[in-house]
């Protein structure tokens, strides 16, 4: 029995291997389904569009809130609050997800996106978002608000030598260029625009009822979607 | 008992405990191969899947595990880390139960990897400028196993 053991535990774990591989592809394979139901507007991201896009939410969310925004515009700050509520309230069936439109004529909106960018890339993408929003009014009209940006995240703990270098990344300023190519593909012309699961949100519906509504009708056609 | 029978036990003893040395040495190296197989079939389904890895604690794996060099004439490099992992541990399964073929496939594999490993710190270090943890973790599984090999004692 001696002789075949090291065979046997060799074969065992040759088995294991392959099962728990197979085990996470196919439970990879399925979240990626799930996902991929409200991708339906965009087939294996054909649009243009930052890759991977700022997500937040669960992977197994069936509703996709995709909100166009500029880090200089006051209504945009309201509405980022007003989705967070609704990641609340919604829990495991909501995912959002943040693409820039910074605005011409706001001046500082290109660096702020570049620094939401910046921070991403130290994995504080939507500490940094957070922050743009709520102290909107300090950078907004300020001569340099790249050294606030820096003092951001410095408070967030981010390394501020990198998080000043890759500002002036190019690859940064395509992310943002490509979001922004995007919306002009989806029509979007002034922010905040909202999409939930493809569908572009009426600016009469920015509201908290407004958008659980809409929430709720994207659930009930992915339901019938998938009775089909 | 003679001088000479007194010398023959003390060799036997010696043997008997490099011997156990040996086994024990070849089960950690099984034991650390069996995590570096996970990892690398972790990264390995994530990869065919074409789902992006969760990472653990830096903050730029996509960008390795989604470079050019993650794929090797269109083959995972997970996955050949996955075989690689999975012939040490199969050769120092072997070698634990006594067989000494095993041990020179175990130290052969064992310096391809650590080559491999330097190779793949370098590019992550200054080509892609970015880290992946998962990679990292391999790169410590193989480290240890190349420390492992070389403290293990030859067979008299």
């Amino acid at each position: 029995m001696k002789r075949y053991l090291p065979f046997v535990i060799i074969a065992a774990i040759a088995l294991s291997a392959v099962a728990t591989g197979a085990a996470v592809y196919r439970s990879k394979k399925q979240r990626l389904a799930a996902a991929s139901v409200v991708n339906v507007h965009d087939p294996a991201g054909a649009k243009p569009g930052a890759k991977p896009a700022h997500m937040r939410g669960s992977t197994k969310a069936t509703v996709t809130i995709e909100e166009f925004a500029d880090f200089q515009c006051p209504p945009c700050g309201g509405i980022s609050g007003l989705v967070k509520e609704l990641e609340k309230k919604n829990a495991d069936r909501l995912r959002v997800v943040f693409r820039h439109y910074p605005l011409k004529n706001h001046a500082n909106a290109v660096p702020a996106a570049l620094a939401a960018e910046a921070a991403g890339l130290q994995g504080k993408f939507w500490e940094m978002h957070d922050l743009l929003f709520k102290n909107q009014l300090a950078w907004s009209k300020a001569a340099d608000a790249r050294s606030l940006f820096t003092e951001y995240a410095a408070s967030i703990n981010l390394d501020t030598t990198r998080f000043a270098g890759d500002m002036n990344d190019e690859k940064l300023k395509a992310r943002v260029t490509a979001d922004q190519e995007r919306a002009t593909s989806m029509g979007v012309s002034r922010t905040p625009s909202i999409f939930i699961n493809g569908q572009a949100i009426p600016s009469e519906s920015f509201s908290m009822t407004g958008l659980q509504t809409a929430i709720d009708s994207a659930v009930q056609g992915n339901k019938q979607a998938s009775a089909q | 008992m003679s001088r000479r029978n007194r010398k023959q036990g003390a060799t036997a003893a010696a043997s008997a405990t490099g011997d156990r040395t040996r086994v024990i040495l070849y089960s950690i190296c099984a034991v650390l191969a069996v995590a570096g197989l996970a990892d690398a079939t972790y990264l390995t389904a994530s990869h065919l899947s074409g789902e992006t890895v969760t990472c653990l604690a830096s903050t730029r794996c996509s960008e390795v595990l989604t470079s050019k060099y993650a794929t090797v004439g269109g083959v995972p490099l997970a996955l050949v880390g996955a075989i690689g992992y999975f012939t040490v541990f199969a050769a120092a399964t072997l070698a634990a139960f006594g067989m000494e073929k095993a041990r020179r496939v175990l130290t052969i594999m064992i310096g391809v990897m650590f080559v491999g490993t330097l190779w793949l710190l370098y590019l992550q270090a200054f080509v892609i400028k970015a880290y992946c943890d998962y990679c990292l973790l391999s790169a410590a599984i193989t480290f240890a196993l190349a420390g492992i090999i070389i403290i293990t004692p030859p067979r008299k």
